[in-house]
């Protein structure tokens, strides 16, 4: 008899039960067996039968609805990602935009992890690089320079705390000649010990001996890998270069690749590079050298700033008025790099942060809807024995459904920005070209995707399970929704839509204030400008008279051709840096104010179309002409005519003779930089190299008209001719690049925001489902209902926008030394954001009131 | 093992065969048959038909926290069986119910009032 009912629960019973509880159920079959036994044959059959029966039955009410804990983990686990998985593709637009906000998010956040560690963390390609430092000089009034040779000089005879300090000039351009070959190439000039200093070894030759580093000795010069592969990578022996009037044997490679800070900051590449200290001694105000030490082994930023704060005092109290440098700025290579890239990229990272808040918040609101209207089922969980914990788990699986699409998504995403900004910055932003989605960057995208679920899910996990019991009784009584689940509705909404609107105000904060840096009023117009820098081959133009012909040749020439309107010409174009600036001060004070100095020709101020306010350049004196802001600043109120100017250009004092409208130099924001101009003529020696200019109606014809006329002027001279407006444009590209990606996350910051706000208020009213239907059957109009839940709708956006204009203020505020023509508490910005999110709203709201009031109401209480 | 949970009115009222489980367990830890028998006993019209359903009701109310598993009492026939206790929860829960049951009769007038 016991090994039937054994039988019969091999038969019946599912495994898991049968190990679970097989053992003690025969237990209680033999002692009911015994017992039936005393009683007789019929009381063993009738035991017998009920208990294969009961076995049966049992058996079958466990395979119906195994119990929580009798399910293995895996199968448990299995059953909850199908059911997510099916609650995910019954509702597919509420997951599509869970996904794709998550993904979005993730993208954004991938992206600038991905920027930010390869851009601002890598190691600088140099040797040791934790060790190097970049100098500065620091005048009286706080201005930092560039510092001057002399200076550099005197640091690395005496500063013990280094143990190397090093000059580079890159990024002027010159003719070479290379055999027969005529070429323009950048050109980049070292102190003693560079190349050593960083670590770079030359890939074929030598580096530059201390002895050709020294005033009058023979020029020889180094050359980088790419014009060598550009030549056919030959033995070295065989080239030799003309350049700077003198013929220089090649005697080495750098590596391809080398780049170090240059003109106007950049991180530039040279083509030629010559040893700076032969060209014998320098003026000890004459700036313009990007100037690298290392820090001797022991010496930390500290005591390298002390020392160097000391040797300045002393080296001032010697040279007196002969030195700017009051003070040494010792500060990291590494951050000064990265200096312009920096502080844009760490927004763009919190940025990022943000819109991945917003993006969880949307996914958190999504699970937390379906919540709120499975909570009666919620409730039977927790009535079963489901603990928080359960609760919590079906939240994270449900959460990781979407998550995991989103990561995919997500990265997928983050690559593909990743090519858009590579080819939109074109080498302009340091390193980008070394940044990747490897599988770091993967494990990111997933990790943040599941701490995003993990944030998502455990909310309304959280609150659910508290309110479950709630809502269980709720239901049975037949009423409508607690007040506790609209009061936690609505803060959602509005702690939602807040977040947004700082988001949006800060990202339109952000791309106004590029624009506005982008669309500054340069001074001058470079439309329609055709510029070509011509340099004058040594050889043939020795004597400067020729030089003065060659170039009045030219603009003769130029002038006559219908296709041009105006042509100039200028020792310095406006996109370009002063590489030497100097303080000009006046006749009578001590005032003084940073200038540059140009040779120019009178019609180069009307070919760009700077404003002549008064006089002009004189062939026949000394006089010069300075612009309106270092007449601002020297002169004030008072008319500079008749009275005299002097900077370290100049050879003393000179009479004004005029006065030109101002320009903003290369790059810079705050045209914090006077201009002294001088009729080309007076310096005929310096007129090796010109930039010529010529405006015209149509560039093409312009560019025509300038090969034709050069052409026929000297046909040997090379000349490269390029649209201003070009050049400047390239000069901007890395701002093109931040405002580019400042723009992608306002954009993505809006279809956050419209995506989120909007499913958080469809979904809102979707709740009001049933009490819609109660109100239409009592007899409310559907008017007065459509105003019912618009105004609920609105009530958490009017709430929530006005939390979002404090973070919006704030984030403002933080955004403050970003801004550029553009107030922080900026009206505009706020006032449209706020718009749009309240218009999103409102629309949210009111398309499925219409909806329901057109529903038979019924069908709308069969709902629930 | 599942922690305990107070008694909140979610709990009430009892299944009958849950009640019966409960009270069986009353007085002293009991085995599986003789659970079976003293429930049905207490529930003539509603039997509980075997040790299947049995196990799967006391696997309910050990999950509750009611029940637990003990080891074999004093001068017990058999210690090789299996035998079941109250909890204290499991305990509260029963007067709670009996309580409940009570105060329903007292108030249809069915039961006398006692002192």
């Amino acid at each position: 008899m016991t090994a039937l009912y054994r039988a019969v629960l091999r038969l019946f019973l599912p495994a898991a039960f049968r190990a679970e509880a097989g053992a003690e159920m025969l237990e209680v079959f033999e002692d009911g067996l015994a017992a039936a036994r005393r009683r007789g044959m019929l009381a063993v059959a009738l035991f017998t039968g009920r208990a294969v029966l009961d076995a049966v039955v049992a058996g079958a009410a466990e395979r119906r609805s195994p119990p929580v804990e009798a399910r293995s983990w895996r199968q448990g686990l299995r059953l909850d990602i199908r059911a997510a998985v099916r609650d995910a593709s019954r509702r597919p637009g509420a997951a599509f935009l869970s996904i794709g906000t998550l993904a979005l998010g993730i993208a954004a956040t991938v992206l600038i992890g991905v920027l930010v560690r390869d851009v601002l963390l890598a190691p600088l390609p140099f040797a040791d690089p934790d060790g190097l430092v970049r100098l500065l000089e620091r005048t009286e009034e706080g201005a930092t320079f560039w510092p001057s040779l002399p200076n550099v000089v005197d640091w690395r005879e005496q500063a013990r705390v280094f143990d190397g300090v090093a000059a580079a000039d890159i990024g002027t351009v010159k003719p070479v000649l290379i055999g027969n070959d005529a070429r323009r190439v950048t050109t980049g000039s070292v102190s003693q010990g560079f190349f050593e200093l960083l670590g770079i070894r030359p890939v074929a030759g030598r580096g530059f001996r201390p002895e050709e580093g020294v005033a009058g000795a023979a020029a020889v010069v180094l050359i980088g890998e790419e014009l060598w592969s550009a030549l056919g990578r030959p033995p070295l022996e065989d080239l030799v270069l003309r350049i700077d009037r003198e013929t220089a044997p090649v005697i080495g490679v750098v590596p391809a690749g080398f780049r170090f800070l240059g003109h106007g900051n950049g991180w530039l590449q040279a083509d030629v590079w010559t040893a700076l200290e032969r060209n014998g001694p320098q003026e000890r105000r004459s700036h313009g050298y990007h100037t690298v030490a290392r820090l001797a082994p022991g010496t930390d930023l500290a005591s390298a700033r002390a020392a160097m704060a000391q040797l300045a005092t002393r080296l001032a109290a010697t040279y007196g008025d002969d030195t700017d440098a009051q003070t040494v700025v010792v500060e990291p290579l590494a951050s000064a790099v990265l200096g312009r890239t920096r502080d844009p990229l760490t927004l763009l990272g919190a940025g990022a942060i943000v819109v991945l808040l917003v993006s969880v918040l949307n996914l958190g609101a999504g699970l937390l809807a379906r919540g709120i209207a499975g909570a009666p089922g919620l409730a039977v969980r927790t009535a079963l024995g489901a603990r928080r914990a359960d609760l919590i788990r079906l939240q994270l699986i449900h959460a990781s459904v979407l998550a995991g699409p989103g990561a995919i998504l997500g990265g997928g995403l983050a690559w593909l920005g990743l090519q858009v900004i590579r080819s939109l910055s074109a080498g302009a932003v340091p390193r980008l070209d070394q940044a990747g989605i490897d599988p770091l960057a993967v494990a990111g995208a997933v990790g943040i995707a599941w701490l995003a679920a993990l944030a998502a899910g455990v909310l309304p996990a959280l609150t659910l399970s508290r309110t479950a019991g709630l809502s269980a009784r709720v239901r049975t009584r037949g009423s409508t929704r607690g007040k506790h689940h609209n009061l936690m509705w609505d803060l959602f909404v509005a702690g939602q839509i807040a977040l947004t609107m700082g988001l949006l105000v800060a990202a339109g904060l952000l791309v106004r204030s590029m624009i506005a840096a982008l669309d500054m009023d340069l001074g001058y117009e470079p439309a329609g400008v055709v510029i070509a820098p011509i340099a004058l081959p040594e050889s043939r133009y020795l004597e400067p008279d020729r030089r003065v012909a060659y170039f009045e040749a030219l603009l003769d020439r130029l002038r006559a051709d219908p296709a041009i309107a105006a042509a100039g010409m200028v020792s310095t174009p406006p996109d370009e840096t002063f590489a030497y600036i100097a303080p000009a001060r006046r006749d009578v004070g001590e005032a003084s104010f940073w200038s540059g100095f140009r040779l120019a020709d009178p019609d180069y101020f009307q070919t760009l179309r700077i404003p002549v306010e008064t006089g002009s350049l004189d062939p026949a004196s000394d006089a010069v002409v300075i612009d309106r802001q270092l007449a601002d600043a020297l002169w004030k109120a008072e008319s500079p005519l008749g009275t005299r100017v002097a900077s370290a250009m100049t050879d003393g004092l000179l009479p004004v003779s005029g006065v030109v409208g101002g320009i903003r130099e290369w790059q810079q924001e705050d045209g914090g930089l006077g201009a002294i101009y001088m009729h080309y003529r007076r310096r005929p020696d310096a007129l090796l190299t010109m930039n010529v200019l010529a405006r015209g109606p149509s560039p093409q014809a312009t560019i025509r008209a300038f090969r034709a006329a050069a052409s026929a002027t000297d046909p040997l001279v090379p000349i490269d001719v390029d649209l201003l407006g070009d050049r400047i444009a390239r000069s901007m590209a890395d701002r093109r690049l931040m405002l580019g990606i400042a723009g992608g996350f306002a954009l993505i910051a809006l279809l956050l925001a419209a995506a989120g706000v909007h499913s958080l208020i469809t979904q809102a009213a979707a709740r009001r489902r049933r009490e819609t239907g109660i109100r239409m059957i009592l007899g409310e109009s559907g008017g007065s209902i459509r105003r019912r839940m618009l105004g609920a709708g609105l009530r958490a956006a009017v709430f929530g926008v006005s939390a979002g204009a404090i973070v919006a203020w704030m984030a403002g505020r933080a955004l403050r030394s970003q801004l550029f023509g553009i107030t922080a508490g900026d009206p505009a910005g706020l006032g449209g954001a706020a718009a749009l999110l309240l218009v999103t709203a409102g629309l949210a709201a009111w398309l499925p009131a219409r909806r329901a009031v057109r529903t038979d109401p019924a069908a709308l209480l069969r709902d629930e | 093992m599942r922690e305990r949970r107070d008694i909140d009115s979610d709990s009430l009222p009892l299944r009958p065969a849950a009640f019966a489980v409960l009270a069986a367990l009353a007085d002293r830890p009991a085995a599986g048959f003789e659970i079976l028998e003293r429930a049905n006993a207490a529930t003539p019209g509603n039997p509980i038909l075997g040790p299947g359903t049995l196990y799967r009701l006391m696997r309910e109310l050990r999950q509750a926290g009611w029940i637990e598993r003990s080891a074999s009492p004093e001068g017990a026939d058999d210690d090789r069986r299996t035998y079941h206790r109250l909890t204290a929860s499991g305990r509260a829960v029963l007067g709670a119910e009996a309580e409940r049951l009570r105060r329903t009769l007292r108030a249809a007038g069915l039961l006398e009032r006692t002192p």
